[in-house]
């Protein structure tokens, strides 16, 4: 499975970012092989039309789950019709944190 | 005249929370003086405060018209000024409401997530794959519903006959007739 990960910087130690569409950097995690990738999120400072823009890339990287502290009215829809799961957190976690927790349950397969 | 069937409302956000207290209400009046706000009353607010929407936009946004949306606006921030002005706990609870995705809280690792595998519940946490998950629209909507099962059917007006439908949908049926009602009976002025 893969998973996209809204992350307010590029280490384990950053905090899980507030919004998707417009956070610094998306970590993809594939729970499968366990690559790791940090990608800066180009379309953070646009306008409008960014929820739009960063589906394209979950939907291009095969995305089956977003975790995130909050998503966008607009994103949340085309996530529902696309099925990508959303996963929400109210606590502030790091990076490092939320791929533990993944780990876990990668483990149990 | 049966009356008017009220549309569901979508409630995209559900609160993360159950309520306010006071910090002055003593634990064991909270029962008695507490404010109901209903789910898509918390939406209304959350939509127009919070997120800065039109209300025409927070009227799309829960699928119902312009003036209706102005109806459940004013009602929740009437019920807000009445718990800050007489200190009294506030409870989000039941209402006319659906969301949109069924969401799901893990009691493990606390997360909100929603659901792919509608009209089955999911059975494990995505994120850490634990079994503890329990639907928020159980934990919002169960608590008014239970209340309301020995209400009328506004149909065939057999006594104690509504259930509340099976999953996450919001609304009741009736086991005498059949027929199903998209929200709660209680809240159609019978």
């Amino acid at each position: 499975m893969k998973v996209a990960i809204a992350s307010s910087g590029n280490d384990k130690q950053a905090l899980l970012s507030e919004v998707l569409a417009r956070s610094p950097w998306v970590v993809f995690y594939d729970t499968l092989t366990g690559a790791l990738e940090f990608f800066p999120n180009p379309y953070s400072h646009n306008e409008n039309e960014v929820g739009h823009e960063i589906l394209q890339v979950l939907i291009s990287r095969n995305v089956s789950l977003v975790i995130s502290r909050r998503v966008g009215k607009k994103l949340k829809q085309w996530l529902d019709a696309r099925q990508i799961q959303l996963a929400i957190f109210t606590e502030h976690l790091t990076i490092g944190q939320v791929l533990e927790l993944l780990g876990r349950k990668s483990s149990k397969v | 005249m049966s009356p008017r069937i009220k549309i569901p409302r979508r409630v995209i956000n559900a609160p993360v929370i159950q309520g306010f207290i006071p910090t002055t209400t003593p634990q064991e009046d909270i029962s008695q003086e507490q404010v109901i706000i209903h789910l898509e009353e918390y939406e209304a607010i959350r939509l127009c405060d919070y997120e800065g929407l039109t209300q025409i936009e927070a009227s799309e946004c829960m699928g119902v018209s312009r003036p209706t949306f102005t109806r459940i606006y004013s009602q929740a921030l009437r019920k807000v000024a009445t718990a800050f002005v007489e200190g009294r706990p506030l409870h989000f609870m039941g209402g006319a409401g659906f969301f949109d995705t069924d969401w799901y809280h893990c009691q493990d690792c606390g997360c909100y997530f929603s659901s792919v595998t509608r009209p089955l519940p999911p059975d494990e946490c995505p994120v850490c794959g634990s079994q503890q998950v329990k639907g928020l629209g159980e934990q919002f909507m169960m608590e008014d519903a239970d209340n309301n099962l020995n209400t009328t059917c506004p149909k065939c007006g057999s006594r104690g006959s509504l259930e509340r439908l099976k999953g996450n949908r919001p609304g009741h049926w009736c086991k005498k007739c059949g027929k199903k009602f998209p929200s709660n009976p209680k809240h159609e002025k019978l």
